[in-house]
C-alpha cells in the first residue's frame, strides 16, 4: 500500500532542477518519468485532504485531492509525458526544465487546498512560463517574455491582496472555500483569476507568448497555463453570473480573431481562448452539469490545443513561421506534418469523432435553456468558426501551390511522433469518450454520437464549410495576406505608453522647475537671514540704538513690576 | 516540336473541401430533417437550425473580418507602439 503523500506537483518541481544538470539523453526520459511517477501517486491516493500544517498560524494544506481537480491532474500529467516525446527533438536543457517547472506550479496548485499554496504554486508556474518564452529562440520572444512577467506580476499581486483581505475580512482560515466577489478579497481573486484564463482585455498575454515561444514552449503554455485559471474559477466562483458574459465575450473575441489572424500559432492561441470562454461561461452557469461540461472541456481542449500547436510548431521547425500566407506548397514538403495538422484542426473545431465533440455536445447541452439560448448559440457557432479558422483555411493554404519544385522536408522524427501521440489521444478520447465521463465530478450518462447530436454537428461544420468555401471563389472571403491585426495591447503598448511617456517628461520638466523654484527661494531666504543673523550679532552698531534699548528694557521692568503688584 | 507543360491545377482542393463539406453537411440536415428528433427549445436547435447557424456565422465572421482588416491590419513584422522592453 503507498504511503506516500506527496503533493504530485511537486516530483515534477524535483524533476525539474534534475534535468538541469543531466545530459541530453536523459532529460527527455526524466520528463516522462516524472509525469508518470506523479501520475501514479495520483492515482494510488484516495480523495480526502492532508491534515493541515500550522504556518504563522494559518493552515497550509499540501495535499487535497477530490474528483475536481483530480480531472485536470490527469490531463495535466499525460500532456506532459506528451511533451517528453516532442521534447526530444532539440537540445535546450532550460526550457526543458523551464517546462517541468511550469508543469510542476500548476499540477500542485490544483492539489493544494490552501489559498497561500495556491497562490505560491500558480506565481511559481507563471514564472515558469516566462522562463520558457524567454528560452525561446525566435526574434521578439524576449520582449514577449518581460510582457507576460509583466502580467504574472500583477495577477501574482491581486492574489496576494485578495488573500490578505479575505484573511482580514474575518475569515477563519484559507482553506479552500467558495469566495464572494463583492467582498475585496474576493473581487482582487476574480481580477486575477480574470488574467489567468485571458479574459477580455487580458486575453492578449495568450496570443503574445504562444507566437513567441518555440515549437514545445508553445504547446507547453497552451496545455498548462489558462487551465489552472478554469479550475481556480471552478473552486472558488462557482455559479457566479458575471462569469457567463465574460466568457461569451470570450468566445466571441477569441473567435473573430482566430478567423482573421495570419499567424496560425495566434490563431490556434486564440482558439482556445474560444474553448476557454466555453469552459468560464459554463462554470458561470453553474448546474451540475455544466460545472461537469467546464471540466470536460478543459480536458479535451488542453489535448487538442497541445497537439495543434505540436503540428504548427513542426511548421516552425522547417519554414522558420507559421503564417498562412507563407503556406504554399506546405502539403508537398511536409506531408505528414500537414495531415496531423488538419487533424488537430479538425479537433479543435469539435468535429465529431474527435475529442473536443464528446465535451462540446455535453455543453451544448448543459446551455440549452430558454434563458441561455443566446450562449447555446454563441457555443455552436464557435464550432462553425473554429473550424472555418484552424482547419478549413490551412488545408486551402497548404494545397496552393506556386507551380515550382517543392522540396521535401518533413519535420524531426520525435516533433512527428509527439504531434502523432497528442492526436492519437485526439482521436481516442473522442471515439471512446465513456471514461472520460466517468472521471467528471457529476457522475454522467451521456451518448454523445446519438443521432439527434450527431447529425446536428455533421450539419453545422458542413454548412460552415460549404459558405465558407463559396464565399472565397466568390472573392468575397478575404484573401491570406501577411498582415498582423492590432489588438488590444496595441492601445497600450502605442497611445498609452505614448501618453504615459510624455506625461512623465512633463512630469520631470515640472519637477525640475519645481526644484530650480525651491533653490532659488531658498538661496534668496538663506540671503536675507544671513543678513539678519549679522544684524544681530552687532546690536550696538548705532549709537542712539543702546539708549534706545536700555530705556526700552527699563519701561518693560517697570510695567512687569506694577503688573506683578497689582 | 515541344510542347509547353500545362501549368499546375488550381483550385483542386477547394472542390475536394466543398464535396466533402456539402456531403457532410447534406448527411447531417437530411438525418436531422428525417429523424424523429423533438423539436428544440427555440428556432436554431430546431431540424435545420444548424445549417442557419453555421452559415450565418461563417458569413457574419467574414463580414467582419473583412472590417477588422481594414481597421486593425498592419504588414506583417511592422513595428507598432512602444514596448515594455523600450528604454528611452
Amino acid at each position: 500500500m503507498w504511503a506516500i503523500t506527496l503533493n504530485p506537483g511537486f516530483v515534477c518541481i524535483l524533476a525539474a532542477l534534475l534535468v538541469l544538470a543531466a545530459p541530453q539523453t536523459m532529460r527527455a526520459i526524466t520528463m516522462a518519468g516524472a509525469g508518470l511517477l506523479a501520475l501514479l501517486l495520483l492515482l494510488s491516493r484516495n480523495f480526502g485532504a492532508e491534515e493541515a500544517i500550522a504556518q504563522m498560524g494559518l493552515p497550509v494544506v499540501l495535499l487535497n485531492l477530490d474528483a475536481l481537480n483530480r480531472i485536470f491532474g490527469i490531463a495535466a500529467l499525460i500532456t506532459l509525458i506528451t511533451f517528453a516525446i516532442f521534447a526530444n527533438a532539440r537540445r535546450n536543457r532550460y526550457e526543458d526544465a523551464a517546462i517541468l517547472m511550469m508543469a510542476g506550479g500548476a499540477v500542485s496548485a490544483l492539489f493544494v487546498g490552501d489559498l497561500i499554496s495556491f497562490v505560491a504554486a500558480a506565481s511559481l508556474a507563471g514564472l515558469a512560463a516566462a522562463w520558457i518564452v524567454f528560452c525561446s529562440p525566435l526574434e521578439e520572444a524576449r520582449r514577449a517574455g518581460v510582457r507576460l512577467l509583466v502580467w504574472n506580476g500583477l495577477e501574482g499581486l491581486l492574489l496576494l491582496v485578495g488573500v490578505a483581505f479575505h484573511l482580514s475580512a474575518g475569515s477563519s482560515g484559507t482553506v479552500f472555500a467558495r469566495l464572494d466577489i463583492a467582498t475585496i478579497g474576493g473581487g482582487c481573486i476574480f481580477a486575477a483569476l480574470m488574467i489567468r484564463v485571458g479574459a477580455p482585455f487580458a486575453h492578449v498575454w495568450v496570443k503574445d507568448t504562444i507566437a513567441h515561444a518555440s515549437p514545445l514552449g508553445g504547446a507547453a503554455l497552451s496545455a498548462f497555463s489558462t487551465m489552472v485559471g478554469v479550475y481556480a474559477l471552478a473552486r472558488f466562483f462557482p455559479a457566479e453570473p458575471l462569469l457567463i458574459p465574460i466568457g461569451a465575450a470570450m468566445i466571441a473575441v477569441g473567435a473573430l480573431y482566430a478567423s482573421t489572424v495570419d499567424d496560425l500559432r495566434a490563431g490556434a492561441a486564440y482558439g482556445l481562448m474560444t474553448q476557454t470562454g466555453v469552459c468560464v461561461a459554463l462554470i458561470g452557469v453553474g448546474s451540475p452539469l455544466a460545472v461537469a461540461a467546464a471540466e470536460g472541456h478543459i480536458f479535451t481542449s488542453m489535448f487538442v490545443f497541445m497537439a495543434l500547436q505540436m503540428a504548427l510548431g513542426a511548421v516552425l521547425a522547417r519554414r522558420g513561421a507559421v503564417r498562412l500566407s507563407q503556406f504554399e506548397g506546405l502539403s508537398r514538403a511536409m506531408p505528414i506534418t500537414t495531415t496531423l495538422m488538419l487533424i488537430t484542426g479538425l479537433a479543435a473545431s469539435g468535429a465529431p469523432g474527435f475529442a473536443l465533440y464528446a465535451t462540446h455536445s455535453v455543453a451544448l447541452e448543459a446551455s440549452a435553456q430558454w434563458d441561455l439560448r443566446w450562449l447555446w448559440a454563441l457555443i455552436a457557432a464557435s464550432s462553425a468558426a473554429l473550424f472555418v479558422s484552424l482547419a478549413l483555411r490551412p488545408a486551402l493554404a497548404a494545397h496552393r501551390h506556386g507551380g515550382g519544385k517543392v522540396k521535401f522536408n518533413e519535420a524531426p522524427f520525435s516533433m512527428l511522433l509527439g504531434a502523432g501521440v497528442a492526436a492519437f489521444f485526439c482521436v481516442s478520447i473522442g471515439l471512446a469518450p465513456s471514461w472520460l465521463y466517468g472521471l467528471m465530478p457529476t457522475a454522467l450518462t451521456f451518448a454523445p454520437f446519438d443521432l439527434d447530436r450527431l447529425a446536428p454537428q455533421f450539419e453545422l461544420l458542413g454548412a460552415a464549410g460549404v459558405a465558407f468555401v463559396l464565399l472565397r471563389a466568390l472573392n468575397l472571403a478575404p484573401r491570406e495576406r501577411a498582415v498582423d491585426l492590432l489588438d488590444i495591447d496595441a492601445f497600450y503598448r502605442g497611445p498609452v505608453a505614448g501618453a504615459a511617456r510624455w506625461a512623465g517628461v512633463v512630469m520631470l520638466r515640472v519637477y525640475g522647475a519645481a526644484g530650480a523654484a525651491v533653490a532659488l527661494l531658498a538661496a534668496r531666504a538663506g540671503a536675507a537671514l544671513a543678513a539678519w543673523a549679522r544684524s544681530c550679532d552687532a546690536p550696538y552698531l548705532g549709537r542712539g540704538w543702546a539708549a534706545l534699548q536700555f530705556w526700552a528694557i527699563g519701561a518693560l521692568a517697570v510695567i512687569i513690576l506694577i503688573g506683578a503688584r497689582l | 516540336m515541344t510542347r509547353k507543360p500545362l501549368p499546375s491545377p488550381r483550385g483542386g482542393v477547394a472542390g475536394l473541401a466543398l464535396l466533402f463539406c456539402a456531403t457532410a453537411g447534406g448527411a447531417g440536415l437530411a438525418f436531422d430533417l428525417l429523424g424523429d428528433a423533438p423539436a428544440g427549445f427555440w428556432l436554431l436547435a430546431d431540424p435545420g437550425g444548424r445549417a442557419m447557424l453555421g452559415a450565418g456565422a461563417v458569413t457574419i465572421l467574414v463580414l467582419i473580418a473583412h472590417g477588422a482588416r481594414w481597421l486593425l491590419a498592419r504588414r506583417a513584422g511592422e513595428k507598432g507602439g512602444r514596448d515594455v522592453g523600450d528604454h528611452p
